[in-house]
């Protein structure tokens, strides 16, 4: 029981920020990391980052395979879901950058966007896709889901 | 029994109007509408996407290109609420008539508005803005184009008729004198 706390310990990550509250619980296999509002909200969820593998790298940057993340409007309503093979991920100015490929959609599914190349602002929640971006809106769809 | 029959024949009403409704076929899912650009910024809270370089806008009633183009979404929705489109805009419409339009601006303004249940979708274009379509051809400045009715009315110098059909539509309008 020691023996796999240790390794647990030994493979999981913690940041903790002021503020905007930034938690991250990850191990090599298994990443999170999640945003909150500023206060008075700071208990409502601003945007989540899950990355199938996480590879430490210096000054508290991550590179993260099969990333997927997902943008919260104030309300709880899941806007933006993107999805990534690969990025750095910046744990220390929140920010999330590839020159690969990506797959953005909104969660009604409406608005799709595919490009290459891009940078993920977390506490903004601004995306900028640098090249060959496409995207499809089509006729809006019934239903929002919640996180 | 007299009752009874009312009832019958109200019974039997609906079903036919029942059976009437299901036999309208549903209508065709509209395609799809494409923005191909260089690059894009998008600010999630703020429901907006700057579309850079090279854009080009593909819709079944329309194609457009243009350097720059703004989309605003409204919220709680994916419905685009307002189109800002800038830099050498090029626009080719067709209406649901199947005539085309064609249109060329330096600013091309598209804004959509639900006010009081009534659909208000309107285009403006503005920095030497001309539009051609079979009826003839606009040159004013600004060029506003109601899609909801069709109306077009142009702030400007010149409006040509088509000479091969000598006729210029009853929609189309040649504002003179208006303040911007």
């Amino acid at each position: 029981m020691l023996l796999a706390l240790v390794c647990l310990s030994a493979v999981t990550w913690r940041v903790a920020r002021a503020q905007p509250k930034l938690v991250s619980i990850g191990a090599a296999s298994d990443f999170s990391t999640s945003v909150y509002y500023d206060p008075p909200n700071q208990d409502k969820l601003l945007s989540t980052i899950i990355a199938a593998e996480a590879e430490p790298q210096p000054a508290g940057q991550f590179r993260l395979k099969k990333l997927k993340l997902e943008a919260f409007a104030i309300t709880g309503e899941r806007q933006l879901i993107v999805e990534a093979p690969n990025c750095l991920y910046d744990s220390s100015k929140q920010t999330a950058s590839s020159p690969g490929a990506l797959h953005v959609q909104s969660a009604d599914g409406a608005l799709v966007l595919e490009g290459e190349g891009f940078f993920w602002d977390q506490k903004p929640q601004r995306l900028t896709i640098s090249n060959r971006v496409h995207t499809t809106i089509s006729v809006v769809k019934k239903g929002r889901s919640k996180p | 029994m007299k009752v009874f029959w009312n009832i019958l024949f109200t019974f039997g009403a609906v079903a036919m109007l029942r059976a009437q409704t299901n036999s309208i076929p549903p209508p065709k899912p509209r395609a799809p509408t494409q923005i191909f650009s260089d690059k894009v910024e998008m600010d999630v809270k703020d429901r907006s996407a700057i579309y850079s370089g090279n854009v080009r806008v593909e819709d079944p009633q329309m194609k457009m290109t243009c350097e720059l183009l703004t989309a605003r979404m409204i919220t709680n929705s994916t419905k685009i609420e307002s189109i800002v489109a800038e830099r050498n805009v090029v626009i080719d419409g067709i209406d649901n008539k199947g005539e085309t339009s064609h249109g060329t601006a330096d600013k091309l303004v598209y804004t959509f508005k639900i006010m009081n249940g009534v659909t208000n979708e309107t285009i403006e274009l503005t920095g030497k803005p001309q539009l051609t379509n079979t009826m003839g051809g606009f040159v004013g400045d600004p060029i506003k184009w109601d899609i909801t009715s069709g109306r077009i009315t142009a702030l400007g110098h010149e409006t040509r008729i088509n000479s091969k059909t000598n006729a210029i539509a009853p929609v189309l309008e040649k504002v003179t004198g208006e303040k911007k």
